[in-house]
């Protein structure tokens, strides 16, 4: 990288398999879930029932995680129901962070038809990543608004032609609730690409002392955005299964 | 817009391979993680539970069974009591009986010497007087046979 800076909005293509493009992100990606299906493989094994150390924090961590789902849906089997969802949200956007944050993701290159291109590259600067995760929870939560209020009465929130208002305030939901779509993905998409940015220029102009801080503070990053994207999944589950208040 | 996906590099190919990719994460967590986990947590609770109501249980069982001592204990010490008052009852007759029996004997036996006694002196006495009248006898003829 000694010509420069080389930054892109889309990711880098490795080559192709069955027609699908593999990119460094995609690889990543799959790195990512491949390493998070083998420690819960390991630890899923290993659980006892007189627990050692780190399963005490474990089971804290899950005991906690789905009890604050249960207190704010006010619904144990409702919390029950979509915990996976949310917990494998904020893990995988946190270990896709982290991992993206390692040493050998991004100098370690592979040579392409056109050139040489990063194995590996930062999960969720590519935007097709947190755009898929955006869809996948924008779906759950139109699932659970549909299936907790029934299809007639979740629609009655965005289409209400009982007064002017209602219908206003009904087309304006209709528009915030799409647009959750690309609120969800830029958000997360931003952060991190601009994070990645930020320490391609600090390893630019002062490599050696430079970008730890920012690597520190990177990881604040990873672990905030992690835990943002997962609770607003959790607060629109939350506001898509409350009933519509009648005036 | 199209210009917009492009910038980007949206994929429709991508979006859906990095879904799929969520899903098998999702599935596999749930299966390797989130189940083994909560039915650890679920059955944890159980064995507390039940470890809370065998502790009850067997308090309940040891109240049961020093109730059951102390009154067995106090059924024992009054049978006792009472085998002794009976005892002591029979010991008092029996020692009436005896020093009954004693009394009439040592009786019978005063009598007895009494009688034998009585008897001793009147042959000493018969005896005596026999004595005496041959001794009369003897001195008469003495003095017959001086004159």
């Amino acid at each position: 990288m000694e010509s420069g800076i080389h930054i892109s909005l889309s990711p880098s293509h490795i080559g192709d398999l069955w027609g699908l493009p593999i990119t460094s992100t995609l690889l990543t990606s799959w790195l990512v879930v491949a390493l998070l299906l083998a420690a819960a493989f390991v630890i899923g094994r290993s659980l006892v029932l007189v627990p050692g150390k780190g399963q005490v924090a474990l089971e804290g961590m899950v005991g906690g995680i789905l009890g604050y789902m249960e207190e704010t849906l006010d619904d144990k089997a409702l919390a029950r129901k979509y915990f996976p969802l949310v917990m494998t949200i904020f893990l995988f956007i946190l270990c896709a962070n982290l991992v993206s944050l390692l040493p050998f993701v991004g100098p370690l290159e592979v040579n392409t038809s056109h050139g040489p291109v990063p194995l590996f590259y930062s999960v969720n600067t590519d935007f097709n990543i947190p755009l898929a995760l955006a869809i996948i929870a924008f779906i759950a939560i139109e699932f659970a608004g549909i299936t907790v209020l029934g299809a007639l009465k979740y629609a009655h929130k965005f289409v209400n032609f009982k007064s002017v208002i209602g219908f206003i305030v009904g087309i304006i939901e209709l528009i915030s609730e799409v647009a959750r779509l690309l609120t969800f993905s830029f958000r997360l998409f931003g952060n991190i690409f601009a994070g990645k940015v930020l320490i391609l220029l600090a390893l630019a102009f002062m490599p050696y002392l430079l970008p730890v801080p920012l690597l520190v503070y990177e990881v604040f990053v990873a672990v905030i955005q992690a835990a943002v994207f997962a609770l607003l999944t959790l607060f629109f589950i939350k506001i898509a299964v409350t009933p519509l208040a009648e005036h | 817009m199209e210009a917009l996906l492009t910038v980007f590099g949206i994929d429709w190919k991508m979006l859906l391979a990095e879904g799929l990719n969520f899903i098998v994460l999702l599935v596999g967590l749930s299966y390797f993680l989130y189940k083994p986990v909560m039915k650890m947590i679920e059955s944890r609770k159980q064995v507390i539970e039940k470890g809370v109501q065998d502790a009850k249980e067997a308090e309940e069982a040891l109240a049961h069974v020093e109730a059951e001592r102390s009154a067995k204990l106090s059924a024992a010490e009054k049978q006792a009591e009472e085998l002794l008052a009976r005892a002591v009852a029979e010991g008092k007759q029996e020692r009436g009986q005896i020093v009954k029996a004693a009394q009439e004997r040592s009786d019978a036996v005063l009598a007895e010497a009494r009688a034998q006694g009585a008897e001793l002196s009147r042959r000493a006495l018969a005896e005596s007087e026999k004595e005496i009248a041959r001794t009369a006898v003897l001195a008469a003829e003495k003095l017959l046979a001086q004159k």
